[in-house]
């Protein structure tokens, strides 16, 4: 029995490797992306104008994408346990 | 060029280079390998095959927009990672899963059948993608040697560097059979395969950039002169976007679920930590990879205007077409490390699925039933071996025979859509617990005919460009109904199949109960955590089993050595007699586990069976008895907090029972030293009574000077008694304070008047030092009035004749600072605290004992600690300071 | 004329023994610590001791130590003056070697009277 409860003291609702309203801020960014790349979103900026000379929607894609490496990045260094 | 030679040459260097690879990283074993998050990150761009070496290129300069969402699809589902794939590498690694095939089979009552259908599955979606790395592998040989394609097979190079890569993957990726070893060997190649390949495309695409043209913009403002340029870099209209977004979902799934990304995502996880690396390295490999591919399109269109030129390998045929032969051979062994890669991880999980779901289950449990563990062991491993082999060759087959016309995209994700029927199951194992094994199944089948209609059939014609006929016509004319004219044919049937799939499972599953077992995986699986730890007690079964039986099943799979030692760990985990006979529940599954490391879920199950066996129990009982285990595990989650807590209690009571103790002690103590100070008083009015009384001729001075000992003595009695009653009231808290807004300065001003003249009286220079930026405090005025008074008063009794007493007031941060000193005898250091102890009395004070009641000082103390403050003495050169700290805030409370 | 030593801080109390004790003939020596007693001890003997315990720098336990080891203060009766009137402490201070102990506050009278016939045994 003691074993038994002994065992039981690590069940808890934390995430083993990070703490779990850390991790809802990863999945908030995963539907964030959802969001971006979805029709309404996408179709703002597909357009013929080129932003910095170069096509909109490009660069719009490849600024979220870096974007959310960024952010993934920062989210797990800084609550890193 | 380059000679067939030459190239085979520096090919069979390369694949010498991974076998070094693989062999020192099986042999070192070195720490920082084995740990290291970034070869797990890097061994999941097996996701970038040739298709993304060439297919992508091809995509992005003909067919506009549509080589990204290959890769933004996964993107977007890579943050949910740290949620998914940690709960998912948590519930394989405790039921020891070896394959996707496990993974969802297990869920859904580890059916052996179940298991077969996914394998065939696999097989169905992977074999043809191998068999386009071969032709990529192949198509790439011929042009980098500029030879033609043999038509005999024999003579054909790129069958050598087949069969050497099939080789290559039998050997090491057979090395362990049980699913709790981790293939370091081919992890580390295939690593180091992601990692060159992506560093040759960074290469080839600075060369395109730099070399071929004068910089980025210079491609983008010539290639933006094509009349289509435009067009291919919009989406075009809603249509496109819609296209688009379901691209994005089909590879959204695809990076979850391709049997290669499971395997190496979390069969060769080793680590969960690791997870949270490849979440952000993983989409900035990609993203590297994938912003060289706009370059190297466009550059190629631009390169070979006018000429008939398959798009797809620009990669190869714009370094050749420079004659820069280093470039097109590094890009070439790019393509070739992108294709090894994805056709040896897909081998070795088919194999393992094919050898645990198919071979195993059907046919030869009964053979290994009767034989010992190392023949065991040899036989899985062979099948294993010959089963990869096979598959290459099949994959070869496919290859000649079937695909030289299509093109690597359309086969690419006919394969992704084909796989991704899996996921209504697979997601649905891991968060809906009413997911049952009927509604899957049949989703399953469902979703995958829809997709041999929709997609195989016409490929398959278009391929041979013929012509529907006969029933198929008619069939896909009724049809027609169904048609979404925005989408193209593999979107639409991705969004139809999926559709339907998880229509029919989700409404199958909640018509229809499930059995037992599976209700009690899908506990196991969607409560991961909270059975983590003791997974075994989670599993219900309830029969006749003897541990005699199953040990001997155990011992022909594990050996004797390792089942002793499992069985050891068992019972001591869940506190067992060794000599137990009996199986419970816990050790069927324990054993079922230890197994299916081995021979996977299906088949350990039904060995296990053959030697137990299972009553019947209801549903309805199961569900009894998961809610009960549930309530027990959060009971004993209250018991836990509950015995914490008491413990806690009981600590507390034992040291608040100790300062009872002390506090006794020191009363006992207090009332000795009061008792004492009393009678000091009281001895002095009495022997001078008693002289007055009995002495009829003592002379009158004399007699004044008794009559005045008895008066004063008389006041400092009634000073004593005082004092010690006051000094009780502040320690019970019966003195409020009153804490209002006063200027300190004047306070002591007031404090000051009454004793002044005393302070005359010796010829004692009094001043103040004032540093104040403020004079409003917060304080109780009468009791500050006192603590100065005390204070003052003692500086008086032991300033010497002339000497001096100064005043500091100053602040610091949020403090109010009152220094005291006074010229006169240095107090003993080792008496500097305890002088504000009651009655104290240096045992070594060259001072006199003084007069007044003794407790000033520890009145003193009280009352700067009912403000929250503190008082401390120290020796200060000529005499002695007492520094007195408030805070400038005080929450006011009473007087503790 | 009879020799007393008196030991005691309170200066009130020194006082009031100082003028009983000259009153009856003694020739009274005042002292307001063990280092003063033990000084005046270089020099004198007493035939009476009053001895507070509770001193500045020496208290009266280590100043009787001092005394009975002195071989010149054999016959000379020490008596403890003390506020510290419970069993412990007396029958401590009986057992340090001090022939009477007496506990404040006292009668003069009785004090006294207790030497005397101290004296006389």
């Amino acid at each position: 029995m003691n074993d038994f409860v002994h065992q039981l003291s690590f069940i808890n609702n934390h995430s083993l490797i990070m703490k779990k309203r850390h991790e809802q801020k990863l999945i908030i960014l995963s539907f964030g992306l959802l969001i971006a790349f979805s029709i309404p979103v996408s179709l703002l900026f597909n357009s013929e104008k080129e932003v910095f000379g170069y096509p909109m929607i490009l660069v719009y894609v490849f600024a979220v994408w870096m974007l959310s490496i960024i952010v993934s990045f920062v989210i797990i260094k800084k609550y890193d346990e | 060029m380059m000679s067939s030679f030459a190239l085979f040459a520096v090919v069979l260097v390369y694949l010498a280079l991974l076998f070094l690879v693989a062999h020192l990283a099986e042999k070192k074993k070195s720490k920082i390998w084995i740990n290291n998050p970034y070869i797990y990150a890097l061994s999941l761009a097996v996701y970038c095959t040739a298709w993304t070496y060439y297919g992508s290129i091809g995509v992005a300069a003909t067919g506009g927009l549509n080589y990204l969402p290959i890769y933004i699809g996964p993107i977007m589902v890579i943050p949910a990672w740290i949620y998914i794939n940690t709960r998912i590498v948590r519930i394989s690694r405790v039921n020891k899963i070896s394959s996707l095939a496990d993974f969802i089979s297990l869920r859904y009552g580890n059916s052996r059948s179940f298991s077969a259908i996914i394998t065939l599955v696999c097989l169905f979606a992977i074999v043809p993608y191998i068999g386009l790395q071969i032709k990529a592998i192949s198509e790439t040989f011929h042009l980098v040697t500029e030879t033609p394609m043999s038509k005999n097979i024999l003579t054909d190079n790129a069958t050598f560097v087949v069969l050497l890569i099939a080789v290559f993957s039998s050997y090491y990726g057979t090395k362990y059979v049980d699913a709790s070893e981790k293939r370091l060997g081919i992890i580390s190649a295939i690593a180091l395969e992601s990692f060159l390949k992506l560093f040759f495309i960074i290469i080839l695409g600075l060369f395109v950039i730099y070399f071929a043209f004068d910089g980025f913009s210079d491609i983008y403002q010539k290639a933006s002169k094509f009349p289509d340029f435009k067009a291919k870099n919009t989406f075009n209209g809603i249509e496109g976007a819609m296209n688009w977004m379901v691209l994005c979902m089909i590879s959204g799934t695809a990076i979850c679920i391709l049997p290669r990304q499971f395997h190496t995502a979390i069969i060769e996880n080793r680590q969960e930590k690791h997870i949270k690396t490849a979440i952000w390295f993983f989409p900035l490999y990609l993203l590297i990879f994938t912003i060289f591919i706009f370059p190297i399109a466009w550059g190629g269109r631009l390169i070979f205007e006018g000429q008939n030129v398959n798009p797809e390998f620009y990669s190869i045929l714009i370094p050749q077409h420079f004659n820069n032969t280093l470039i097109t051979v590094l890009v070439f062994l790019g393509g070739l490390s992108s294709s090894i890669s994805m056709i040896i991880i897909s081998a070795i999980t088919l194999s393992i699925m094919v050898s645990n779901n198919l071979i195993i289950p059907y046919g030869l449990l009964g053979k290994f039933k009767a034989e010992n563990e190392v023949r065991n062991t040899r036989n899985i491993t062979n099948i294993r071996k010959f089963s990869i082999f096979g598959l290459v060759i099949l994959a070869f087959g496919f290859y000649k025979y079937f695909i030289l016309k299509t093109s690597l995209d359309s086969v690419g994700l006919i394969s992704f859509v084909i796989i991704a029927q899996l996921a209504p199951a697979f997601f649905g194992a891991l968060f809906w617990r009413r997911g049952s094994y009927k509604g899957a199944v049949i989703g399953l089948l469902a979703g995958l005919v829809i997709c041999y209609f929709g997609l195989i059939i016409p490929q398959y014609y278009f391929s041979y460009n013929s012509e529907l006929k006969g029933v198929l016509r008619d069939m896909y004319d009724a049809f027609q109904f169904f048609d979404i004219y925005f989408l193209t044919r593999i979107p639409e049937i991705f969004f139809w199949s999926i559709l339907v799939n998880t229509g029919l499972f989700t409404i199958l599953s909640v018509s229809m109960k499930g059995d037992y077992r599976e209700r009690n995986f899908a506990e196991l699986y969607v409560d991961i955590d909270k059975y983590i730890q003791n997974h075994e007690n989670a599993f219900i079964w309830r029969g006749t089993a003897y541990v005699s039986d199953i040990k001997n099943i155990l011992e022909r799979f594990l050996g004797k050595k390792k089942t002793e030692q499992a069985m050891r760990i068992f019972n001591i985990k869940y506190n067992i007699d060794s000599q137990t006979e009996t199986a419970d529940s816990r050790f069927i599954k324990f054993s079922e586990n230890l197994l299916a490391g081995r021979i996977g879920t299906a088949s350990a199950k039904i060995l296990i069976e053959g030697v137990t066996k299972e009553d019947k129990i209801s549903l309805k009982e199961v569900l009894n008895i998961l809610e009960e285990s549930k309530e027990n595990i959060t009971l004993n989650k209250k018991l836990i907090e509950k015995s914490e807590e008491l413990k806690q209690l009981s600590n507390d009571l034992s040291s608040a029972n100790e300062n009872l103790i002390i506090k006794d002690r020191q009363k006992d103590d207090f009332l000795d030293s009061v008792a004492h100070e009393l009678r000091t008083p009281i001895t002095a009015i009495r022997s001078a009574g008693e002289i007055l009384a009995d002495d009829d001729d003592i002379p009158l001075d004399i007699k004044r000077e008794f009559l005045n000992n008895i008066i004063t003595e008389s006041d400092r009695l009634s000073e004593i008694i005082n004092d010690i009653l006051y000094l009780d009231k502040l320690q019970h808290g019966e003195i409020a304070l009153t804490i209002e807004q006063n200027n300190i300065v004047e306070t002591y001003k007031k404090a000051l008047n009454p004793i002044s003249h005393l302070i005359q009286q010796k010829n004692i220079h009094i001043s103040e030092v004032d540093l104040l930026n403020q004079y409003i405090f917060e304080y109780d005025e009468a009791r500050m009035i006192q603590l100065f008074q005390n204070i003052l008063g003692n500086a008086l009794k032991f300033t010497d004749e002339k000497g001096t007493i100064q005043t500091k007031f100053s602040e610091k941060d949020d403090f109010l600072i009152i220094k005291i000193f006074n010229t006169g005898k240095n107090i003993p250091e080792e008496d500097l605290e305890m002088i504000f102890d009651k009655f104290y009395q240096s045992k070594n004070q060259n001072i006199r004992k003084p007069t007044g009641s003794g407790l000033g000082l520890a009145i003193s103390k009280r009352l700067v600690e009912a403000h929250s403050g503190n008082i401390k003495a120290e020796n200060s050169g000529l005499g002695v300071t007492f520094t007195i700290t408030l805070p400038k805030k005080i929450y006011n409370n009473e007087v503790e | 004329m009879k020799k007393i030593l008196i030991a005691d801080d309170e200066h009130k109390i020194l006082m009031s023994l100082e003028y009983s004790f000259r009153k009856i003939g003694y020739e009274v020596f005042i002292a307001r610590d063990g280092t003063e007693v033990l000084e005046f001890l270089k020099t004198l003997v007493p035939d009476v001791i009053l001895l507070d315990i509770m001193m500045p720098n020496l208290d009266g336990y280590s100043t009787l130590e001092v005394i009975k080891r002195d071989r010149k203060l054999d016959n000379t009766k020490v008596i403890f003056l003390s506020a510290k009137n419970n069993p412990k402490d007396i029958e401590k201070g009986l057992e340090m070697g001090a022939d009477a102990y007496v506990t404040k506050p006292y009668s003069i009278k009785k004090l006294i009277q207790q030497i005397d016939e101290l004296l006389i045994s």
